[in-house]
C-alpha cells in the first residue's frame, strides 16, 4: 500500500448519529471560536465530539491511532488504538466523543488525531478557542 | 513516532481546508453551528435501477480556514463528470468577517441527477486577493446490487 494518508475533514460538534444506510449526521458543527455564557470555571459542555475523516486507506486492514485534546504543550499519554478498515474503502471515520467535556476556562484549546498505517503515520491537528460570550 | 502533517492539499500557503464532505442537507442553525445530515464517504450507494440516478437532495459543504483579516471571498463550486460540468454556479463573491478564521461554503442541488453510476468530482475554486485555491473531492456513485 502506498500513497498519502489525507485528511478529508476534521470537524467539531455536539452529537453524531450514525445513520442506517451508512451515513452519518454531525449535529451542530461548531467553528474554532466556541462561545459559551458567562458563569464560573471549569466550563461544561454536555457532548463535544470531533469527527476526522481520514482517505487514502485503500488496501489497509487495519489503523492505529490515539485522539487526544490539550491546552499548552502537554502530550498525549494514551496509548494507540487498533481498529480494522475495509480495505476496499479509502475513507476511515475517527470519532472522539467527550461526555460531558470538561475545560478549566477560556483558552485555547487544541484536540487531535495520530494516526498509524502500516508504515505511513500522520498527525492532524484542530485549534480552537473557548470564550464566555 | 515522527509525526507529519499528513498530505500536502491540507495546508497549501496560509488558506487551509478544514472539511470537504457530500451529504444529504445542510442546516444552518439558530446560534451560528451548521447540522450536517447524511454524511456520506466516499461512496454513494443507490437502490438498484437502470437510467440515471436521481436524489432528491445532495449538499456539499466545505470549511476553510487561515482566513483572518480576509474582507471577501471570490468562489464557485461545480460537480463534474470527467469532463462534463453537471452543475456549475456562476463565480460568486461573499463578504468574510475578518476576525474569522473559518469560512463555510455550501451548496445543494435539489433534485440532483448523475446519468449514470461512476466517479464524480466536487470542487471549490477560491479566490482571495491574488492567492487563488482548488480544492476537489472525487465521490463514487454506485447501485446497489439487486
Amino acid at each position: 500500500m502506498r500513497g498519502l494518508v489525507k485528511l478529508k475533514a476534521m470537524l467539531l460538534c455536539e452529537d453524531l448519529r450514525f445513520e442506517l444506510g451508512g451515513t452519518f449526521t454531525l449535529i451542530g458543527v461548531l467553528g474554532e471560536r466556541i462561545a459559551v455564557s458567562a458563569g464560573p470555571d471549569p466550563i461544561v459542555m454536555p457532548k463535544l465530539a470531533l469527527v476526522t475523516v481520514v482517505g487514502g486507506l485503500r488496501g489497509a486492514e487495519l489503523v492505529r491511532f490515539r485522539q487526544w485534546i490539550r491546552a499548552g504543550d502537554d502530550a498525549p499519554a494514551n496509548e494507540l488504538t487498533s481498529e480494522a478498515h475495509d480495505p476496499a474503502t479509502d475513507e476511515h471515520n475517527f470519532v472522539f466523543l467527550l461526555s460531558p467535556a470538561v475545560f478549566p476556562g477560556e483558552g485555547t484549546y487544541e484536540i487531535g488525531i495520530d494516526l498509524e498505517v502500516g508504515e505511513r503515520q500522520a498527525t492532524f491537528r484542530y485549534a480552537f478557542a473557548i470564550t464566555r460570550g | 513516532m515522527s509525526p507529519s502533517t499528513g498530505d500536502a492539499w491540507y495546508v497549501l500557503g496560509l488558506v487551509k481546508l478544514k472539511a470537504m464532505l457530500v451529504c444529504e442537507d445542510v442546516r444552518f442553525e439558530v446560534g451560528g453551528t451548521v447540522t450536517l445530515v447524511g454524511v456520506f464517504n466516499e461512496r454513494l450507494l443507490v437502490e438498484p435501477g437502470e437510467g440515471p440516478i436521481v436524489l432528491p437532495r445532495l449538499a456539499f459543504l466545505a470549511v476553510i480556514g487561515g482566513l483572518r483579516g480576509v474582507e471577501q471571498i471570490r468562489f464557485r463550486q461545480w460537480i463534474r463528470l470527467e469532463d462534463t460540468e453537471l452543475t456549475a454556479r456562476p463565480l460568486t463573491i461573499e463578504a468574510h468577517d475578518p476576525a474569522q478564521d473559518e469560512h463555510n461554503f455550501a451548496f445543494s442541488e435539489s433534485p440532483m441527477v448523475f446519468p449514470e453510476a461512476g466517479t464524480y468530482e466536487v470542487a471549490l475554486d477560491l479566490e482571495i486577493g491574488d492567492r487563488r485555491q482548488a480544492y476537489r473531492y472525487p465521490f463514487r456513485v454506485e447501485r446497489r446490487a439487486a
